[in-house]
């Protein structure tokens, strides 16, 4: 690899700090109930944007930086990810923002790209979506107000040269995207394979660790304007999660009853007048066609 | 207030992600929709179905081009909609529809909902209900800026229903591709078959009770391997340990949606066939006539699987030891 990035290269990793996935959570009066001890952890899916930054350290020794727009509590979020390996990190926050955390992604989004732009880092690594609102939106918002390229759905980020990446994404059906793309840039990772554990001495290291702090008027962003991107999305309440919606069979009901009858017996599959031939040589030759008409021999 | 939605199709016509928020937004805007935007090829009566969903205009892209991004038409959009001003613009959360109304969200400074699951109308403006915190805790959330809001809506949770009989007025558009060349695409590496999880795969060939036995079910392998299909089989062919359970298909199992399936020796139960009916194409071989799998076949071998499946893959092997070239 170009021996300049050895260097010069810091990699941002923004992070969120969030309910556990599989801790305790209650709802009451339209807000997370402070009465469970609420058990916290990085984002599930920044755990992986983590882990592609420290690749890059490990092979590179490039400089990884996380950046949090939170409270004071996500400071301990950030020494979870100062004991997996990161060499810094800054927390992002201003009194003002307590009223509407954490549904505004462009908020978050506008604080990182001032903090970013600042510093100078060339690349971004977020995660595709956040364990809190899950919009995905925090990485295109980024991208935006920074004027650099985005992909989401990362999931392996390869050096070409000193100014270009290859990125590979997840796509539909299971298949890979392959992107060339320049840097600057920030990607959005998506799940990817496994992410390592914290070292003692990392753990002892991020006990230590000084986490500075940004407001608004440091970070030169005038609350006039986080004040227009808030309005964008308000939290009106919380409430438990519904049994998830289902598509279910409802026949069209301009259909005949007993049509109605015959497709939720079939199992909503439509009944088709398919040809049926016997014998296993002209069976074995109707499909061969079919398979040629269909490309797959 | 005018809700729009923009609608997606493909090759075979409209994208059933498409029939969904157009159901819902017909609910949302009190059963009459204001316009829908088509910016797909008019394949298989893409226009037509979307009329009967009763929208009052149709933008309709005349030569929709598949190829493009839903990101690249942002601008097209963006100016619709300052020129039109709706109060709400729907997608599926699809690729194209995020890729599309995320991107006009950001140029034009509207504000954008993602992946929701419901919306209705609150004491002063509509909540859209999406899922937090790794989908344990549904938000309510409203938007307090003053201009057209944009909103995804996710698949697979809303049952179509149409409302024929409305008319609609057709416009033609001309929309202005603007590719953003900040990165290149080089290529798409199409999944494994056979490793691919069993509802993402495009072609399948599956086994059930009829296969006998485990060495009996090694011939759906084999077929499964010379055609690039993945393996899945019905519940039998489950609880006798030919295949995991991930590779079973029905009520208990996977939802699959490929574009051809084969199915080999299966009865065709209904807690079977509920997991495939959204498959496009289905072959089935069984020895009994009358078996229900027959009656959602588009083709039908009545056949001994042992006997129909050795003959088959000779003949795919025959056939591709012919198409070698002389002298390789
Ligand atoms: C609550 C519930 C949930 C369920 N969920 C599922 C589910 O998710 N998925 C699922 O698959 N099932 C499910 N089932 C089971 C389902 O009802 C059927 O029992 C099952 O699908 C039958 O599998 P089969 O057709 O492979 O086997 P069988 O019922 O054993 O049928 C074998 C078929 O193969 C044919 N055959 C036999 N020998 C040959 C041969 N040599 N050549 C050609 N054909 C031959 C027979 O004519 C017969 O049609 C569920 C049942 C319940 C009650």
């Amino acid at each position: 690899m170009p021996g300049r990035w050895e260097h010069d290269l810091e990699i941002a990793v923004p992070v969120g700090f969030w309910p556990h996935r599989a801790g305790p959570l209650t709802i009451e009066n339209g807000c997370l109930s402070e009465k469970t001890e609420i058990v916290y952890d990085l984002g599930h899916l920044d755990h992986y944007a983590l882990e592609e930054a420290l690749k890059w350290k490990d092979r590179w020794g490039v400089k990884v930086t996380v950046v949090s727009v939170g409270p004071e509590t996500h400071e301990e979020g950030m020494r979870q990810a100062l004991s997996l390996g990161a060499d810094e990190a800054v927390r992002l926050w201003d009194e003002s923002l307590e009223s509407f955390f954490p549904s505004a992604a462009a908020v978050k989004a506008r604080m990182l790209a001032a903090w970013i732009s600042e510093r100078g880092c060339l690349l971004v690594l977020c995660g595709d979506k956040s364990s809190g609102s899950g919009s995905g939106m925090v990485g295109r918002y980024l991208a935006h107000f920074l004027a650099r390229p985005n992909l989401v759905s990362v999931i392996q980020i390869d050096p070409l040269s000193e100014s270009k990446l290859k990125v590979t994404c997840r796509g539909e059906k299971g298949s890979r995207l392959i992107y060339e793309c320049p840097i600057p840039v920030v990607l959005s990772v998506g799940r990817g394979s496994e992410t390592r554990y914290p070292t003692l001495p990392g753990r002892l290291a991020a006990r230590q660790a000084e986490i500075p702090v940004f407001n608004l008027a440091q970070l030169q962003v005038e609350p006039a304007e986080i004040g227009v991107l808030a309005s964008y999305a308000r939290t009106a309440r919380l409430a438990p999660a519904r049994l998830k919606p289902k598509k279910i069979l409802t026949p069209d009901s301009s259909m005949s009853a007993s049509d109605r009858m015959k497709m939720i017996l079939s199992g909503g599959v439509k009944k088709k007048k398919g040809n049926v031939a016997e014998g296993s040589q002209g069976g074995a030759a109707q499909i061969y066609d079919l398979l040629r008409q269909e490309g797959l021999v | 207030m005018q809700i729009w939605v923009v609608v997606e199709g493909d090759d075979h016509g409209l994208r059933e992600s498409s029939r969904e928020v157009l159901t819902a937004a017909t609910t949302v805007a009190g059963g009459v929709l204001a316009a829908a935007v088509v910016l797909a090829p008019d394949k298989e009566n893409l226009v037509q179905e979307v009329m009967e969903f009763g929208p009052q205009t149709i933008y309709l892209h005349e030569e929709g081009s598949p190829s493009v991004t839903g990101e690249d038409y942002a601008e097209f959009l963006g100016e619709l909609i300052e020129r039109e001003r709706p109060g709400l613009v729907l997608a599926a959360e699809t690729q194209f529809g995020k890729g599309l109304l995320s991107r006009t969200a950001l140029q034009y400074r509207m504000p954008i909902f993602p992946d929701c699951l419901g919306i209705s109308q609150g004491p002063e403006s509509l909540l859209f209900e999406r899922l937090w915190y790794g989908e344990r805790v549904s938000a309510l959330l409203t938007s307090a800026a003053e201009r057209p809001v944009l909103a995804t809506w996710r698949e697979g949770i809303v049952n179509v229903k149409k409302c024929p009989g409305l008319n609609s007025t057709v416009q033609k558009v001309r929309p202005q591709v603007q590719t953003l060349n900040l990165t290149r695409f080089l290529e798409e590496v199409k999944a494994d078959p056979l490793t691919v999880d069993l509802s993402e795969a495009e072609v399948i060939v599956a086994g059930g009770g009829g296969m006998g036995s485990a060495a009996g079910f090694q011939l759906i392998q084999e077929l499964a391997e010379l055609i690039g299909a993945a393996v899945g089989g019905s519940r039998v062919a489950r609880d006798n340990g030919w295949i995991p359970l991930k590779r079973q298909i029905g009520q208990t199992g996977k939802t699959v949606a490929p574009r051809l399936i084969i199915s080999c020796g299966i009865s065709g139960a209904t807690q079977h066939t509920f997991g495939m009916r959204d498959a496009k194409k289905i072959i089935a071989i069984n020895k009994d006539k009358n078996a229900p799998i027959f009656k959602i076949a588009d083709a039908g071998i009545v056949g001994d699987v042992h006997e129909v499946l050795p003959e088959l893959i000779k003949r795919i092997k025959e056939g591709k030891q012919n198409a070698r070239p002389v002298g390789a």
